[in-house]
């Protein structure tokens, strides 16, 4: 067997997957093939880091945290309201209907106000023009009559 | 108390019953989702959601599959979510570890116990290669692989968890093994 073939079954020789003849030229070439000998013995460390990580244990408190999760979703609906999620909500969508408001209000004002059309602007010109009474009193005649 | 009562039980409200199945069972669903995460606190958290996933689903539970089959089936769906969904990038992991230099597995906690700086750091540099190498195998592959290494389960549970046949089981635990090994080996001859 060639370090190539070696290679491609390392893995299954790790874990004991291969049949015994295979098994057995497998063990004599890296008896004798240093450079396969080291692939080897890396890939087997590797592989043994799953077992240390198989030795991790979860948080003691997993339980206490779970129940705590469960409480926390069997709240009555009263409880809901008061979440701070939707008081924020609820102050969002308070604003946003007083700016709807104020828009609304502000068309009604902008309608509601009457224009001058040029005509009625003549008008008041022309009223203007009769009530001085200038020509009625002159500044002259005034003067006269004071002395 | 059998799976079927225990799960008969959880449906009428029963914590006590929820208690057992937790006990029974919460090892088990942790190792899966460290196998998936390879972080201990990102595999408590992940091992929480199945628990409440439990709690709230037990009724939709009709029995038709075991009960281990059920809880496996979310704890690979979540963890597959959770890294998906899982924003902080392997970069910026990197990064905290070297400002807070806090080790967030177990591996490495094993490893601070008396070996040699530089075994240390050659084991951590090992077990990040073998976990990049895990995560860029095919979906399939990787949920076969880590059933099979991190939760030693059969080739017929496995097919049962997946919901496929025992023939494209092995398959795929073939192909996930090739696939380790050839990048793994291309690794180690350039280092």
């Amino acid at each position: 067997m060639n370090c190539k073939e070696v290679n491609k079954n390392l893995i299954f020789y790790i874990d004991g997957e291969l049949k015994p003849e295979k098994e057995t030229e497998i063990q004599e070439h890296l008896m004798n093939c240093k450079d396969c000998n080291i692939l080897f013995l890396n890939l087997k460390e590797s592989m043994a880091i799953i077992t240390q990580e198989k030795e991790a244990k979860p948080n003691p408190f997993l339980f206490t945290r779970i129940q705590e999760e469960i409480s926390n979703l069997e709240e009555p609906r009263k409880a809901y309201i008061l979440r701070p999620n939707f008081i924020k909500v609820l102050q969002a969508v308070t604003l946003s209907l007083l700016l709807v408001v104020g828009v609304i209000f502000g068309i009604s004002m902008g309608n509601s106000i009457q224009y001058q059309t040029p005509e009625q602007s003549m008008v008041y010109q022309s009223d203007e023009f009769y009530l001085n009474d200038l020509q009625q009193e002159t500044i002259e005649a005034f003067l006269l009559t004071e002395e | 108390m059998t799976d079927s009562e225990l799960t008969d039980k959880i449906k009428r409200g029963d914590q006590q019953a929820f208690k057992l199945l937790f006990d029974k069972y919460h090892v088990k669903v942790f190792s899966t989702c460290m196998g998936f995460v390879h972080n201990k606190n990102d595999a408590d958290d992940i091992t929480q959601e199945v628990f409440i996933e439990v709690y709230k689903s037990a009724n939709k539970f009709r029995g038709d599959s075991k009960l281990s089959t059920w809880l496996y089936r979310i704890a690979v769906n979540k963890s597959l979510n959770f890294i998906r969904d899982n924003k902080k990038s392997d970069w910026l992991r990197s990064i905290e570890t070297i400002f807070t230099g806090s080790p967030s597995n177990e591996l490495e906690k094993n490893h601070n116990s008396g070996y040699d700086p530089e075994m240390i750091m050659e084991n951590k540099e090992k077990a990040e290669m073998l976990h990049r190498t895990i995560d860029s195998l095919p979906k399939n592959q990787k949920i076969a692989f880590t059933l099979n290494k991190y939760e030693d389960l059969s080739y017929k549970q496995i097919s049962e968890v997946m919901d496929i046949s025992l023939s494209s089981v092995e398959s795929l635990l073939h192909r996930a093994k090739k696939n380790l090994q050839e990048k793994l080996l291309s690794y180690y001859k350039k280092n």
